[in-house]
């Protein structure tokens, strides 16, 4: 069984390269069967990774320990749930989950333009098996899943038991689906430098491709900072440690491109930019990637030192060279077919934009290279840590979302002064009277107060949006305000999906806001018996108990909380010793409401079961998944497709329903 | 901040005095003191050649033990002891995440 | 490996080279569903559409209170100006392009908008989806198309 998992691993390389090499020549001898047949070739690529994958899988769960991998991450003991997450638990597993998330897009990408794009597709094809050669040969040469190991062990080491988490078992996937779906336009972005095919036909092509990578490597992010947060016990949920930083950057240029986007297709600008964007944000990928698995930054992310560095260099110095010099080639064809109107207009706010979003994400490269950059050039090793990050990001993060306020209330190309000072109005107004009531009631931190202040303004700017948006609905086609509402929304999905997105993102500042600038933290040594105070919370340490459970042995204290003489809740901070890994865990307890986090650790404890426990109170953590569950809400209507109230035109061929569809369109 | 090895530590260490920096090491076997209710972890760490006692004021990593590979952020005093605000514990050789900072 | 893994690596790899090869085998000379792109109806397709957007979106931020009158009415008539132009290149570019009654329709709108701004009134029908409507209307109440400039 294994030996055909092997196979298909090696049969898929061949394929890959057949895809590549055949899907060029058509291109170059336009021969549209030798096309075809790449498609073929990459449809086959997705059945022999499914088949490698299900080996893998089949081995895992009947604990097929002859495989060094199998043994490496599971038991005989673990739960089937984290047998089958144990897949993408180690190396080479979770980089055979990539290639297959690159495969199966890949395929539906196929599927999608049979009949589409037709001079886009050779170079598509090309690019995207390009990518998942890259990947075939790290597992086929350096890290071969199917390792087997001289003798088979009885049981196998187990997955380590920080990543036997719900949140750790999703977080990967998201991540992969996100870097992975930035592939994509990117590979539409070298068809269309490759084949001269430069108008904004490939970027409709990939629009909702880069909205859902976008949306993956969100929530994959926000999974990430919420798992540190519940498992790793330091009582925050971001450390600017540099592998955090590598998905953060491939984010922020995207959502960059998100809004340059816009841009070109109403106005032809930015062409340049655009394609320039791409190529970054999809780079940033792959580097994020690269960090995380070659070893090259000190950080507590990293995987094995291991020597696939040099394939991830050698893969992205090349692909990007080849992109860039297209770029060149190109340059003459993309120049802006208009010109900015006026500099108070929506297109230059979306300028202002992109200019903040790259500046963010400069500084967070600088600080993550800074350390490599340093020692390669003076030979002196230094570290930069998450002041820096923070002096940087918090002025141009909060710059940002000003920004967002502001962008709404402006027209497309040019906006009437006088009626911006009045729509300023209304929001500024809610603004200050609230954060005027929020220094009133003891809140004095500067840059929180700043930050409230604005998240307010944004909030604002929604909802007049959303105001007088549905008002103007009714003016023209009546019915209930309701109705108005959802038909609104309905005829402008991206707007509005995107202003929602935008309150998610009003959220997580919040979050982020409350959590930084007025955190507690305390040390309590409690006898059993003995209660502390904590901000208003009262601890009572009633005992310790010591459980043996299947994989691990747990020590696990009960605290009883109450507030006021109420009683809240009670916690269970925990201590445990996994059998396989010989060395402990720290379990959070964790009390969550939208005010504040009550969130406990178990530092240590004597045999007397005196025990030390760390206590955090952390106001509005809350609203950081709460801003998550919004955004996710608000792209998937901006996803969604838009009806057209028009017949469109009646064709002249059916490849011509894009183009010549009604103003009815709303995009 | 400068980002060093132990050996490195012991060459500069008048000039390092009172500086903050961050030292990567290994523990070494000396006796690790680990006050429960102080919250105060003492150890040594480096190897054969070179040592430089830490004391860290805050929760003992998971991982902490003799033999691992630990990074360290603060400042030697006068007493030749690193006072260390910050405490990270590495596991090169699995895919491992463990993160225990600062006061 | 038993005999059943060769068996099913032999299929895979037979199965394999079936399908990347059929095409080539059987030389089909795709039929394009489009038929060859003519460039410069293309891209004048692809600026009408542009500008019918840059139209609703204007009318949008008219109806959402961030264009002014002046502004709106100065904007509109360039961008409809444009938007003829454009149709006109259309006519004379490709005879081959059918222009049927939607896109007559829309030159017809825009024409008679200007006409409307004169001081025509009276009942009339809806330009774009035809729809009856009062004389006092700005927009029409069936597909919101904005009816004259004031």
């Amino acid at each position: 069984m294994n030996d055909i998992g092997g196979a298909a691993l090696l049969f898929a390389f061949v394929a890959a390269i057949y895809a590549v090499v055949i899907a060029l020549l058509g291109a170059r001898l336009r021969r549209q069967e030798m096309i075809r047949s790449a498609e073929r070739a990459t449809y086959g690529v997705f059945g022999l990774v499914t088949i490698t994958m299900v080996v893998i899988l089949y081995a895992l769960l009947a604990h097929d320990f002859r495989l060094q991998y199998v043994a490496s991450v599971s038991s005989r003991a673990m739960p089937t749930f984290y047998v089958i997450a144990a897949l993408w638990g180690g190396q080479e597993g979770s980089m055979l989950l990539w290639l297959w998330l690159l495969a199966m897009y890949s395929a539906i990408v196929m599927v999608q333009n049979r009949h589409r794009n037709r001079e886009l597709m050779p170079y598509v094809i090309a690019t995207l098996m390009t990518t998942a050669l890259l990947f075939l040969a790290m597992l086929v040469i350096v890290e071969n899943p199917f390792r087997q190991l001289p003798q088979v062990p009885r049981d196998g080491q187990g997955l380590n038991p920080l990543l036997q988490n719900p949140l750790m078992v999703i977080h990967p996937p998201n991540l992969y689906l996100g870097f992975v779906g930035f592939a994509v336009p990117f590979a539409f972005a070298i068809g269309a430098l490759a084949s001269g095919r430069l108008d904004t036909q490939w970027i409709r092509s990939i629009r909702r491709w880069t909205l859902v990578a976008w949306l993956f490597l969100s929530i994959g992010i926000l999974l990430g900072g919420q798992w540190a947060y519940v498992e790793l016990g330091w009582g925050g949920y971001w450390a600017w440690d540099p592998v955090e930083n590598a998905s953060f950057m491939p984010w922020l240029t995207g959502t960059a491109f998100l809004h340059s986007v816009m841009i070109q297709e109403k106005k032809g600008m930015l062409k340049v930019w655009n394609m320039a964007l791409v190529i970054l944000t999809y780079a940033l990928s792959i580097f994020g990637t690269f960090l995380t698995r070659s070893g090259v930054i000190a950080s507590v992310h990293a995987f094995a030192q291991s020597s696939l560095g040099p394939y991830f260099l050698l893969y992205l110095a090349g692909i990007v060279g080849i992109a860039v010099a297209l770029l060149v080639k190109r340059l003459p064809e993309l120049r802006s077919d208009h010109r900015l109107e006026s500099v108070v207009s929506r297109e230059s706010s979306f300028l202002f934009n992109n200019l903040f979003l790259v500046g963010i994400m400069f500084a967070v490269l600088w600080g993550t290279l800074f350390p490599i950059i340093s020692e390669a050039v003076r030979g002196v090793k230094i570290s930069v840590a998450a002041p820096f990050f923070n002096q940087v990001n918090i002025p141009l993060g909060l710059g940002l979302l000003f920004l967002s306020g502001v962008c709404p209330l402006i027209a497309w190309r040019k906006a009437s002064v006088r009626n911006l000072r009045r729509n300023f109005l209304y929001p500024l107004s809610l603004s200050f009277v609230i954060t005027a009531m929020l220094y009133t009631l003891g809140i004095r931190h500067v840059v929180a107060l700043i930050s409230f202040a604005i998240c307010l303004f944004v909030f604002g700017t929604i909802v007049l949006e959303f105001y007088r948006g549905t008002r103007a609905r009714r003016a023209v086609s009546g019915g209930t305000v309701w109705q108005a509402f959802v038909s609104l929304i309905r005829r402008n999905r991206r707007r509005y999906g995107g202003y929602i997105v935008h309150f998610g993102v009003v959220l997580i500042f919040v979050g982020i806001t409350g959590s930084s600038a007025y955190q507690i933290e305390q040390n309590v040594v409690l006898h059993p018996g003995e209660s502390a105070l904590v901000d208003t919370f009262i601890l009572q340490y009633d005992d310790l108990t010591r459980m043996i459970e299947s994989t691990y042995e747990a020590f696990i204290a009960k605290l009883t909380v109450s507030r006021n003489g109420k009683y809240l809740t009670t916690l269970y901070p925990e201590k445990r010793l996994y059998f396989a890994q010989n060395q402990p865990t720290t379990e959070v307890a964790l009390r969550t409401s939208p005010f504040k986090d009550l969130y406990i650790i178990m530092a240590g404890f004597e045999p007397s079961k005196t025990a030390t426990f760390k206590v955090f109170v952390n106001p509005l953590v809350f609203w950081m998944w709460m801003g998550g569950l919004v955004m996710v809400l608000g792209t998937a209507i901006a996803i969604w497709p838009e009806r057209r109230p028009y017949v469109p035109a009646r064709q002249h061929t059916a490849g011509h329903v894009e183009m010549t569809a009604a103003p009815g369109t709303r995009i | 901040m400068y980002f060093l090895t132990v050996p490195e530590v012991q060459q500069k260490l008048i000039a390092l005095k009172g500086e903050p920096i961050r030292v990567a090491g290994k523990v070494t076997e000396d006796p690790i003191d680990w006050d429960v209710r102080n919250l105060s972890l003492a150890f040594v760490i480096g190897d054969a050649q070179s040592r430089i006692p830490v004391r860290y004021k805050g929760v003992k990593p998971d991982m902490f033990q003799t033999g691992v590979d630990v990074i360290v952020e603060g400042r030697i005093g006068q007493d030749g002891v690193l006072a260390a605000s910050v405490l990270m514990t590495s596991c090169p050789s699995k895919y491992q995440e463990e993160k225990s900072p600062a006061l | 490996m038993t005999a059943i893994d060769v068996a099913i690596l032999c299929l895979m790899a037979i199965g394999l080279v079936v399908g990347v090869g059929e095409p080539l085998v059987r030389r089909v000379s795709y039929k394009p569903h489009e038929r060859e792109e003519n460039d410069a109806v293309r891209s004048l397709l692809l600026q009408k559409e542009m500008l019918y957007v840059a139209i609703r979106d204007l009318d949008f931020d008219f109806q959402t209170e961030k264009v002014d009158q002046k502004d709106y009415g100065e904007l509109r008539r360039q961008l409809e100006r444009e938007a003829v132009h454009i149709l006109r290149q259309l006519d004379a570019v490709d005879p081959l392009v059918v222009f049927d009654n939607e896109v007559e329709r829309q030159v017809l709108g825009l024409r008679r908008h200007r006409t409307s701004a004169v001081g025509g009134s009276g009942q009339e029908a809806c330009p774009n989806c035809g729809a009856t409507l009062e004389s006092a209307d700005n927009f029409c109440p069936a597909c919101g198309q904005a009816l004259r400039l004031v």
